[in-house]
């Protein structure tokens, strides 16, 4: 616990400004055009950055995260979008995971107790004779001794 | 002479046939000399795969590059260390260097168990090598690395220089070493399955096969989030790229394992769901293969783009898929629970939690991996799948697995009752609270950042209260001193406190995943003398002052570098190099980023652009406009820390106590005759 | 011609080494050094002890109530007295052909009338 003791002395301070958590949001959903296969965040060619600076303006004058995708992929193409659209097909992409998930535990849970319901009342066992217990204590020391 | 490895690999192939066929005949009919055949085609294909792999060194060493391989993967100036982990630079070379890896751990299981598992060992030899004559057939016919070129080139292409990297040479031979051991396990699940002795021995027996397996697909992946990390230059360890994701999914099935068998071992219940994850989880690191190695999905990693090899394996794991249901379904009278959950208020049932989450997970990243193919066989039209997707679906999951790590143990087995629950978790929660407050005073709005640290205080101050109360319960029953009684405790139960301490270790590595709520970054063109500032999400600043730009060329190579002074607070703290190297003989420009790191943070600098470099080469541009992009990632240090506490604990974990029934003599057998053991019949009247 | 004959040798000698169990009637083990039963017994007794021993610390350390750790102990305590009975039993010479339990069977019966574990 102490270096997270330390780190909270120095915790952040502030969040980041609010139009550059915009910029950074709208800027995470994009591929860029410029790197194949890459997200814009972390595209390294000069014209990405031109490309970043842009959506920083855009943010800095107060256009929300949807707007400025909505922009960028009007200029360059549907297909830079990064992650599924929430309608249509792309909208699959986002419920199936958490509907498996609720499904699985809800037949987990209802199994679960359909067992517990034809379980055997869990057996009451006399009391241990003085010989066994003595036994159980030895074989227990044993177990003991040789880990 | 090199020539050898291939005729070895073809030896393989037949000796790994025959003995497959051996060792599943002498299995069925009794007949021990077919099974030693078998056995021994095991230690034969080890011993001509590392003929293979020997000349496959060699040729390289050699530079003989009439080999398409050998020319593909090095050149004459490539270091003897390149050139040696040349083995498993490429996709050809490193078929080969799996199949080695696997027939090592075969061998070593057939040595092992020449004296027991006799019952599981044919089916389990036969099972070994038809993996092997599955990787053998795809090298032979797909993909050969002793293919000739039609002329004998000069010299090599070399290697990509990206591959040039300390964790490059390393990180895919630590993923290997994970998914050929998980074949171990999946083997002796086949034999129980085969041969119906489906109790606990064949988890028991495979125990630590099984946590070796794990720790190496764990520190596989983690050596490639370190090698993304220094050698892309991109600021981030991880992309939820394809191929990332597939070493992902069976290391949550494996994860999930591990975990669910201890129910079985000690209540008798989910036999069938741990044949089933064992069973997925060799699948999907053949489906990781597969994926890799197709080309099917636009990834950063993939080999070259192979039809033949994705129509073989796609094979083999549609036959695989089939042959596992088919052995389930027959046997599923014999894999039923022996007892019954008896309160959803149990370490089973925490048990069962923890695994539904972990299969959430895999399921969730293998939609969001396939979903680009399947929307485009559906619709026609390619969804990209990107890495906020995958954030916002496993973050969730990862909280909750958190929060469940705390909980977890803390529950006795069987039934525990609420009122101790709460007595047990009183303070934990507390300490977990006041972090939460402490954050939010300070200024952090970040949920998820802070319902992570939160509940990692909480699982932290579980498990430090659990190696406690544990100390002194053992004090006060066996009467040692708490030292003692510590180390005792630890010795005794080694599975569950080296278990903690990986728990320990993931919970500092999800810290350091929810730094990257705070990143800063900055980026700006400046010329020698100038400077960029940042500001560290800690409070102090960062100035960094461009000096010079020097070019020196090298045997392969010409370096451009760039030297960076940088003050803290006004004060210097030293000098940051960041690199643009361009390759004579590939006609590539790879980055070199310049790292200072504290245990806090790194700085991390990466030199994007150089205006008219080859004025600097030549000495006409004194003064080069450069462009830097600065970032402070916080807490990425506890990354890899979290992933090096999770290592340790796992070697006290493997460093396991004693298979149960190999504790040597029985106790009576050290006890006087007159003592000797009544018949139980007489027990019973 | 030198990777002819290293061929043929390394083809020679792996055949020879794969084949030769066969026709010199080398046989493998079929069964286990130690019996089944024996393993068998011997792991289900080192599990209940453990399951044991482990709620004398959970007792200790307050996970378990008196009510609950009694009602445990008691059920645990009989587990584990049977498994040590069938451990003592299979370690006894001369008793074949019983289950590992412990109880003679009756010939033909599908589970066992001392443990009522299903006999194959």
């Amino acid at each position: 616990m102490l270096p997270l003791a330390v780190l909270l002395q120095t915790a952040p301070q502030h969040g980041p400004p609010p139009s550059n958590a915009v910029a950074q949001s709208a800027i995470a959903e994009l591929r860029s055009p410029y790197c194949p296969g890459l997200m814009l965040e972390v595209c390294p060619s000069p014209q990405a950055e031109l490309l970043r600076d842009s959506i920083r303006d855009l943010a800095a004058a107060g256009e929300t995260k949807d707007e400025i995708v909505a922009w960028m992929l009007d200029r360059h193409g549907e297909e830079w979008r990064a992650i599924p659209r929430r309608s249509g097909v792309g909208l699959w992409a986002w419920i199936v995971p958490p509907l498996a998930l609720l499904g699985a535990g809800a037949w987990l849970a209802r199994r679960g107790s359909r067992l517990r319901r034809t379980a055997p009342p869990p057996v009451t066992p006399g009391e241990i004779s003085p010989a066994d217990q003595a036994r159980l204590d030895a074989e227990l020391r044993e177990l003991e001794r040789i880990g | 002479m090199t020539g050898i490895g291939e005729v070895a690999l073809w030896i393989a192939l037949l000796v790994s046939a025959w003995g497959m066929a051996m060792a599943f005949v002498g299995g069925r009919v009794d007949r021990g000399d077919l099974v030693l055949a078998g056995e021994r085609s095991i230690l034969a294909v080890f011993g001509l795969l590392v003929v293979s792999s020997g000349a496959i060194i060699a040729a390289f060493l050699g530079n003989e590059y009439r080999y398409n391989y050998v020319a593909g993967y090095s050149n004459r100036e490539l270091s003897v260390f390149y050139k040696v982990t040349g083995l498993w630079a490429g996709q050809t070379g490193s078929l080969v260097f799996w199949a080695l890896l696997l027939a090592l751990f075969s061998s070593l299981v057939v040595l092992q168990n020449r004296q027991r598992n006799r019952e599981f060992m044919p089916y389990v030899a036969g099972t070994l090598l038809g993996v092997l004559l599955f990787f053998l057939v795809v090298i032979v016919a797909a993909s050969n690395p002793f293919k000739l070129l039609d002329f004998t080139p000069l010299d090599g292409r070399g290697l990509n220089p990206q591959l040039q990297n300390y964790w490059m040479t390393i990180h895919p031979p630590t993923l290997y070493l994970g998914f050929t051991a998980f074949t171990i396990p999946f083997a002796f699940a086949v034999s129980a399955l085969l041969s119906g002795r489906l109790d606990t021995r064949w988890i028991t027996t495979t125990r630590r096969w099984t946590l070796l397996a794990w720790f190496f697909l764990t520190n596989g992946i983690i050596f490639g989030m370190m090698w993304a990390y220094v050698e892309l230059g991109w600021g981030g360890w991880w992309f939820w790229d394809p191929v990332e994701n597939a070493s992902v999914l069976p290391w949550l099935t494996g994860t999930a394992f591990l975990h669910s068998v201890m129910i079985q071992e000690k209540r008798g219940m989910l036999k069938m769901w741990n044949v089933l994850l064992i069973l997925g989880t060799f699948l999907l690191s053949i489906f990781a293969t597969f994926l890799t190695r197709s080309g099917l999905i636009e990834s950063v990693h993939s080999f070259a783009q192979n039809l033949t090899i994705a129509w073989i394996f796609l094979g083999f794991l549609s036959f695989l898929i089939l042959l596992s249901a088919g052995l389930v379904w027959w046997r599923r009278d014999r894999l039923q629970s022996d007892n019954q959950l008896e309160s959803f208020v149990s370490r089973e049932a925490a048990f069962i939690g923890n695994n539904l989450l972990f299969i959430g997970a895999m399921f969730a990243i293998l939609w969001g991996t396939m979903f680009p193919l399947i929307s485009e066989g559906i619709t026609g039209q390619k969804i990209s799948v990107g890495p906020p997707f995958f954030d916002r679906v496993n973050v969730p999951i990862g909280l909750l697995l958190l929060a469940l790590l705390g909980i977890g143990p803390v529950i006795a087995w069987r039934k525990a009752t609420a009122r101790n629950l709460r007595r047990n978790l009183a303070v934990p929660v507390g300490v977990s609270l006041t972090v939460g407050a402490i954050l939010w005073v300070t200024g952090v709005r970040h949920v998820y950042a802070l319902l992570t640290f939160a509940l990692g205080a909480f699982v932290l101050a579980t498990i430090v209260t659990e190696f406690w109360k544990g100390t002194r319960a053992r004090a006060r029953i066996e009467g040692e001193n708490a030292a003692l009684a510590l180390v005792h405790m630890v010795q005794r139960n080694r599975r569950r406190y080296g278990g903690y301490i990986v728990h320990v270790g993931l919970v500092v590595g999800f810290m350091g995943f929810a730094g990257k709520a705070f990143y800063v970054e900055r980026q700006a063109a400046i010329r020698p003398g100038e400077s960029i500032e940042v500001r560290s999400p800690f409070g102090h600043g960062y100035r960094l002052t461009y000096q010079d730009m020097s070019a020196y060329p090298a045997t392969n190579m010409t370096k451009l570098i760039a030297s960076v002074r940088v003050e803290r607070d006004g004060v210097r703290v030293g000098t940051l190099t960041a690199e643009k190297r361009s390759y004579r003989q590939r006609e590539e420009v790879a980055s070199e980023v310049g790292i200072r790191r504290a245990w806090n943070e790194d700085l991390y600098l990466i030199l994007a652009g150089i205006d008219n470099p080859n004025g600097v080469l030549d000495g006409t541009n004194r003064q080069p406009l450069a462009t830097f992009r600065v970032l402070v990632n916080p807490l990425v240090p506890w990354i890899w820390a979290g992933g090096f506490i999770m290592a340790v604990g796992t070697l006290i974990a493997l460093w396991s106590t004693s298979e149960p029934g190999r504790r040597g003599p029985p106790a009576q057998a050290r006890q006087p005759a007159a003592s000797r053991p009544r018949r139980p019949e007489l027990v019973e009247a | 011609m030198t990777l002819f004959v290293l061929s043929v040798l390394l083809a020679g000698v792996s055949t020879l080494w794969v084949v030769h169990p066969i026709f010199a009637r080398k046989l493998a083990l079929l069964a286990d050094v130690e019996r089944a039963d024996v393993l068998d017994a011997e792991s289900r007794k080192s599990v209940a002890l453990s399951s044991l021993r482990e709620i004398e610390y959970d007792r200790e350390a307050g996970k378990l109530d008196e009510t609950d750790y009694r009602a445990l102990h008691g059920q645990l305590a009989a587990e584990a007295m049977q498994a040590i009975r069938a451990s003592d039993y299979v370690h006894t010479p001369g008793d074949e052909g019983r289950h590992a339990c412990g109880f003679r069977n009756p010939p033909g019966s599908r589970f066992c009338g001392g443990c009522g574990t299903r006999l194959a």
